[in-house]
């Protein structure tokens, strides 16, 4: 193995690693799990290098792996994932871990695995319709319906969110209605 | 919830604070070679495809409907278009090089690129430069026009292999009368070769981008672009687009090449999966068999645990045994066993235990001759599922001697060899 295959594999990998630690963090909403997710992503980029660094967006080559990390670890490893939730975490709860957030945590932790990684490709990576479906591997038809889907059980769990006032939920709700987009297709 | 207080609320819990990186570049670079260690020991050695493929017969189906002839073999000869299946054999190849410039060899299959049921990657280098040749199942790619460069194929794939949006740079002269795409800055061929049906071909080291990450050093002659490494990309030159054209005029399609097995297996639990077509390490042409293959299998897809090549010792290259397990060595917890295999012990080398679960065997390899037979074997549990379903008798998953116990030889005369690996199967898992 050649050492500028290492060494460019090692310093693109570090100077994302914070950005694939919150997107991993996202999707799997589990601090403990958010290391094995990106250590088992990168381990797999590592593979695959010689055509990564050959594509077009390599930071979206490399997301599409970890999200697709994600989407099978969730599809098969449920059983363990069970028994390592038991487990205390090592770290204690961030201080700022305010009701909101905290319930927009539990609210996403009980999206499917892949209507999860929708609404979060779409609205935290800002992916198009049509990026979000190459990233998952689904037509463009399930993207839109599974972000509509996902954003119905959110507004379900959490009620409507000021923008204006991110860091609390809106005490009175109001109408918000989908997004063309989505409900064109949804 | 609308979408601007998702995206807000999405960002602020990303900004929770997580803990210490654990992360290990180190180690997933080493796991990393590991996994590729075991396929492209076989590359530097490798014998040419194109002289197999030079003897094996074109048994591509042919088209039912009488769809015009225009699809040239090696030797210039006209065959019918092939129905292109929606997913390939995952035993034999679908496509393979008809023609190569002067100095390559195809080395095979190209595991390190993957295969899968609906997409085929094949290389073939000059031990510099490489042409990649992709070939896609039928309804795998969409053409779309309305992209910046006037039209944009995009490509669905498993994650271990090609897929995304290309974004074509213009029509271009036909290839055997299909419609033919130069890629964005003509690094890559596209033509659809069937009926909904693409496939590209691309040298490679190709691009270069600003940025030190993706700019390796290569020859000039072959992409056109300075050797500094820090320049953008550049077309490749005339004389490389003359080349892919070639190529891609003279891939055969159908099932042209046909692969036996020198061993059967059995008692694998029914739950695993066989994932892809054979990776093709060593080619030999023994009348229309492809010999030495590699057969994976495993309880899912990418990447499978288990790893068998057996191959006449007489085709053995020069990466002996005892590298081979030398090679193996990566983990602290590394231990030498023996296990039985036709009656000759053969050493087995187990690496690592699991984080989370004491008996979970990472790696376990075997290599020896047996019967004028080298056998290597390579049962790598270090990133699978559980629950796991493990081989029947084991005592712990990983068993290796479980599993050679299962395992039949064939002798060293490919003409006896099985087309199918997998002798039966074993209790539902």
């Amino acid at each position: 193995m050649s050492v500028p295959r290492d060494q460019e594999f090692a310093e693109y990998v570090s100077a994302r690693l914070s950005t694939l630690r919150r997107l991993a963090y996202l999707l799997c909403q589990d601090r403990d799990r958010t290391d094995d997710l990106v250590q088992a992503a990168i381990t797999r980029l590592y593979v695959h290098w010689g055509r990564a660094r050959a594509v077009e967006h390599l930071d979206a080559y490399t997301r599409t792996v970890l999200v697709r990390v994600y989407l099978n670890e969730r599809r098969s490893t449920w059983a363990t994932r069970v028994d390592l939730s038991r487990e205390l975490p090592d770290t204690a709860a961030a201080p700022e871990d305010q009701d909101d957030a905290l319930d927009l945590r539990v609210a996403l932790a009980t999206l499917p695995p892949r209507q999860r990684a929708t609404l979060v490709l779409r609205f935290y990576c800002d992916l198009s319709v049509e990026q979000t479906a190459t990233h998952l591997g689904c037509s463009t038809g399930t993207v839109k319906s599974q972000t509509a889907k996902g954003l119905q059980a959110l507004r379900g769990r959490l009620g409507p969110v000021d923008p204006a006032n991110p860091h609390g939920l809106l005490s009175t709700p109001r109408s918000v209605q989908p997004s063309t987009e989505v409900r064109s297709n949804g | 919830m609308d979408e601007d207080g998702l995206r807000t609320l999405l960002d602020r819990v990303s900004g929770d604070e997580l803990p210490p990186v654990r992360v290990d570049i180190d180690l997933a670079a080493r796991t990393g070679r590991r996994k590729l260690r075991w396929r492209r020991m076989y590359l530097q050695g490798a014998a040419p495809l194109a002289a197999a493929a030079a003897v094996a017969l074109i048994v591509g189906l042919l088209s039912a409907t009488g769809a015009a002839l225009h699809r040239n073999t090696a030797s210039g000869a006209d065959t019918a278009l092939p129905i292109v299946p929606s997913e390939f054999s995952v035993y034999e190849p679908f496509a393979s090089f008809g023609w190569l410039p002067a100095g390559f060899s195809a080395g095979g299959l190209s595991n390190q690129e993957s295969l899968n049921p609906t997409q085929l990657q094949l290389s073939a280098s000059d031990g510099k430069r490489t042409l990649t040749l992709v070939v896609f199942a039928a309804g795998q790619c969409n053409l779309a026009d309305g992209a910046p460069g006037g039209f944009a194929l995009s490509c669905n794939g498993p994650d271990t292999g090609w897929f995304g949006t290309f974004i074509l740079n213009g029509r271009t002269a036909d290839v055997n009368g299909d419609q033919a795409y130069w890629g964005a800055d003509r690094t890559e061929l596209f033509w659809e070769y069937g009926k909904d049906a693409w496939a590209f071909v691309t040298p490679e080291p190709q691009r270069c981008r600003l940025g030190r990450f993706l700019c390796p050093a290569e020859p000039t002659s072959w992409t056109g672009r300075s050797a500094s490494g820090k320049s953008p990309a550049i077309a490749p030159s005339t004389a490389t687009q003359a080349i892919m054209y070639h190529v891609a005029e003279r891939v055969r399609y159908g099932i042209n090449s046909h692969v036996r097995y020198g061993f059967t297996i059995s008692g694998l639990p029914a739950s695993w999966l066989v994932p892809r077509l054979p990776t093709i390490n060593n080619v030999a042409s023994i009348d229309d068999v492809l010999a030495d293959v590699v057969f994976e299998a495993g309880p899912r897809m990418e990447p499978p645990p288990l790893s068998i090549s057996v191959e006449p010792s007489d085709l053995s290259r020069d990466n002996g045994c005892a590298a081979i397990l030398r090679s193996a060595i990566g983990y602290p917890s590394h231990t030498y066993g023996h296990v039985m295999i036709d009656n000759v012990r053969a050493v087995i080398s187990i690496q690592g235990t699991g984080r989370n679960v004491d008996t979970h065997v990472e790696q376990e390899t075997v290599c020896t001759e047996v019967d004028g037979l080298r056998v290597e074997i390579q049962l790598d549990l270090s990133t699978q599922i559980w629950p796991f379903t493990p081989l029947p008798g084991g005592r712990q998953v990983g068993d290796m001697q479980t599993l050679v116990s299962h395992l039949r030889l064939l002798g060293p005369n490919p003409a006896r060899w099985a087309t199918s690996p997998l002798a039966a199967t074993g209790p539902a898992g």
